[in-house]
């Protein structure tokens, strides 16, 4: 009993000692005005942009960050509940720039986009704090792309492979599948040595709980962070999540680790932002947003970055998800994001009903970094993937209106068939991208045409199925990398055993 | 054209600065005038207010509330006078005083939009803070 007593007397003793009573001096102002998450200021002469602020509301202390620095004025946003503060509350500067806890406790976590824990698996111990803006890499610290972020998905590795560092814009309508390709490739980046950040910005809750509970299924949480600021969030919370989530990703950039960072969705962070400016009265521009708008999003993405290895040789890769209206690729913020970002991945919705999911258009989507983020063997058989998918779709129409077609279109036809049936997928089912090498590999070599159309999936499944039991080929494709003769006479030999054991042929 | 209050704060700033007493009732008469004129008389207090703090800035005078659990001795009040002057470079202080129980004992000093607050109930929240930890 007595050591518990003694324990808890020097505790306190040594938290007094730790105590110093100071007199500091602190600028102060007062709340003129408060509204809608966004309170006037007066004082603070000696506020910075984007400083923390302690709003006195009673007893309570809620934070906010200076926006807007005018000569009598600061206009702040309150991050947290801005019903307590009233008129005339008392606000503090604090010399803080807003920043975040980040560090490998994050991992694993659902956070707010100030990095509290809301998961209620306790407390985050932050191995340092990172300021939530900050300038995105020079020239100097940069290295090209090379390296392949493998999503998993069939369509996406072939026609537009994502390079670790690069920017890939996933865009489409709502529900469509943009968050499923989002999740699959957090879920393929498994023994990838790959950190994964999931910003959740407007998103419903129940979404983010669906999500976390098919990531902790698929052990993808051990190495993926959520920053979750939820549809009912105020927008300042919205407004910073991203940055947030990528100081967080920064961290790791900063080891020499590869991170791939998710923004879902920037639509509605562009909203936030409007509603943000709107009420501190900045001039509204093109569809009531703010004129610095694309630098909201330019200065986000440009922090995606691979560096070299004098700088630690690390990349953070971002997804960013818009959601048009209406399959409207040329709104506003569309087309900013487009042109910031290395391509698009562009989900159609005509595709999307007629059963072809994921609803990838070869056509309209690219991937501005190209084939140097493949590897060899993918390289081999997906090197003309994409525009014979587009072609195929071009033909199909064009096919329509006769029959009398020449053998060559035909085959062509029919090959286009067996592709698309190919790039279909389940979701939640990533494929190795060594399976991905022996499906394409026995397409572009014709051993698919003798398959009924409709079987093609059934093939593809038994094939990889297979592959696996004699593992032979997949193992050499991982080794090598690339397509050697001895590695295309293993997966020939693979396919040709497998196609003996089959009875639906095309005879 | 509308005035802004800012706008009349330097104009009497800058028609009062060496002025004789017997021109100021003149000066003072035509601004008041002026003001009537514009229909701006409800904005008085509000000039005013800027007016003092152009007024002090010009003059190196700084307004100091001290807010002190006590009343405080001349001694005190002289030292703290020297040492705002030191920190702030201002020529002249205005002290006013206030007495508040409430902060049990220590002061606060409110200048421009500085707080010094060197109070005992200040010192016992941050040691609980501190304790909290």
């Amino acid at each position: 009993m007595s050591t518990t007593k003694d324990f808890i007397i020097e505790q306190l003793k040594s938290r007094i000692a730790g105590y110093q009573a100071e007199a500091k001096e602190q600028t102060v102002g007062r709340v003129l005005k408060v509204s809608d998450g966004i309170a006037l200021v007066s004082g603070l002469s000696d506020a910075m942009m984007s400083e923390i602020l302690v709003f006195k509301a009673g007893d309570k202390e809620i934070i906010g960050v200076a926006l807007n620095l005018e000569e009598n004025l600061v206009g702040a946003i309150i991050l947290g509940e801005f019903t307590a503060i009233k008129e005339g509350d008392e606000v503090v500067c604090t010399k803080r720039i807003l920043e975040v806890p980040v560090g490998p406790n994050l991992v694993g976590r659902v956070v707010d986009p100030l990095g509290a824990p809301i998961d209620g698996k306790g407390k985050i111990e932050a191995a340092k704090f990172y300021p939530v803006e900050k300038i995105a890499p020079g020239v100097i610290t940069r290295a090209p792309v090379k390296e392949p972020v493998q999503t998993g998905i069939k369509a996406i590795d072939a026609m537009i492979p994502v390079g670790r560092g690069q920017r890939e814009l996933i865009i489409g309508d709502r529900q469509i599948g943009k968050t499923a390709i989002a999740i699959d490739t957090i879920i393929n980046q498994k023994g990838q040595n790959m950190k994964c950040i999931y910003v959740a910005i407007g998103q419903k809750e129940s979404k983010i709980a669906n999500i976390v509970a098919k990531l902790e299924e698929a052990g993808a949480m051990e190495y993926t962070t959520i920053v979750l600021a939820g549809a009912s969030n105020s927008a300042s919370l919205l407004y910073i999540a991203p940055y947030a989530g990528c100081a967080m990703a920064e961290y790791f950039l900063d080891q020499g680790e590869d991170v791939l960072i998710i923004y879902d969705d920037l639509s509605k962070h562009a909203v936030a932002y409007r509603e943000i400016s709107l009420l501190l009265r900045r001039p509204p521009g093109r569809e009531a947003y703010p004129g610095d708008v694309f630098y909201l999003h330019s200065r986000l993405l440009e922090r995606a970055c691979k560096l070299n290895a004098d700088f630690g040789g690390g990349s953070i890769t971002a997804l960013p998800i818009i959601e048009t209206q209406a399959g409207d690729v040329s709104a506003y913020i569309p087309t900013n994001v487009i042109s910031i970002t290395d391509g698009q991945i562009y989900l159609e919705p005509d595709l999307f009903y007629q059963g072809q999911r994921p609803s990838v258009n070869a056509g309209l989507s690219v991937s501005r970094v190209g084939s140097s983020a493949q590897i060899k063997a993918m390289k081999k058989v997906a090197g003309k993937m994409r525009l014979e998918a587009a072609q195929y779709r071009e033909l199909a129409a064009f096919a329509q209106f006769g029959s009398d077609l020449d053998e060559d279109t035909r085959n062509k036809l029919e090959r286009g068939k067996r592709l698309y049936e190919i790039f279909k997928q389940d979701q939640y089912l990533p494929v190795h991208v060594t399976k991905q090498v022996l499906i394409y590999y026995s397409l572009i070599n014709g051993y698919i045409d003798n398959v009924p159309v409709e079987k093609t999936r059934e093939f593809e499944e038994g094939l990889m199925k297979y592959a696996d039991l004699n593992n032979k080929a997949l193992t050499l494709i991982e080794e090598k990398k690339e397509l050697t003769e001895e590695v295309e006479v293993e997966i020939k030999k693979v396919i040709e055993d497998y196609k003996a054991t089959l009875d639906y042929l095309i005879k | 054209m509308k005035i802004s209050t800012r706008q009349y704060a330097e104009i009497l700033a800058q028609v009062v600065s060496s002025k004789s007493d017997s021109e100021m009732t003149v000066v003072l008469d035509n601004f008041a005038k002026i003001m009537m004129e514009n229909r701006d008389l409800n904005r008085l207090d509000e000039v005013l207010a800027a007016f003092s703090k152009i007024w002090d800035k010009a003059n190196g005078e700084l307004a100091v509330e001290f807010i002190g659990a006590r009343a405080i001795s001349q001694e005190t009040k002289q030292g703290l006078e020297e040492y705002l002057k030191a920190k702030t470079g201002a020529l002249k202080i205005n002290l006013t005083e206030k007495i508040d129980s409430e902060i049990l004992g220590g002061f606060v000093l409110h200048y421009e939009d500085k707080v010094v607050d060197s109070s005992l109930r200040q010192s016992l929240r941050d040691l609980k803070d501190e304790m909290n930890k």
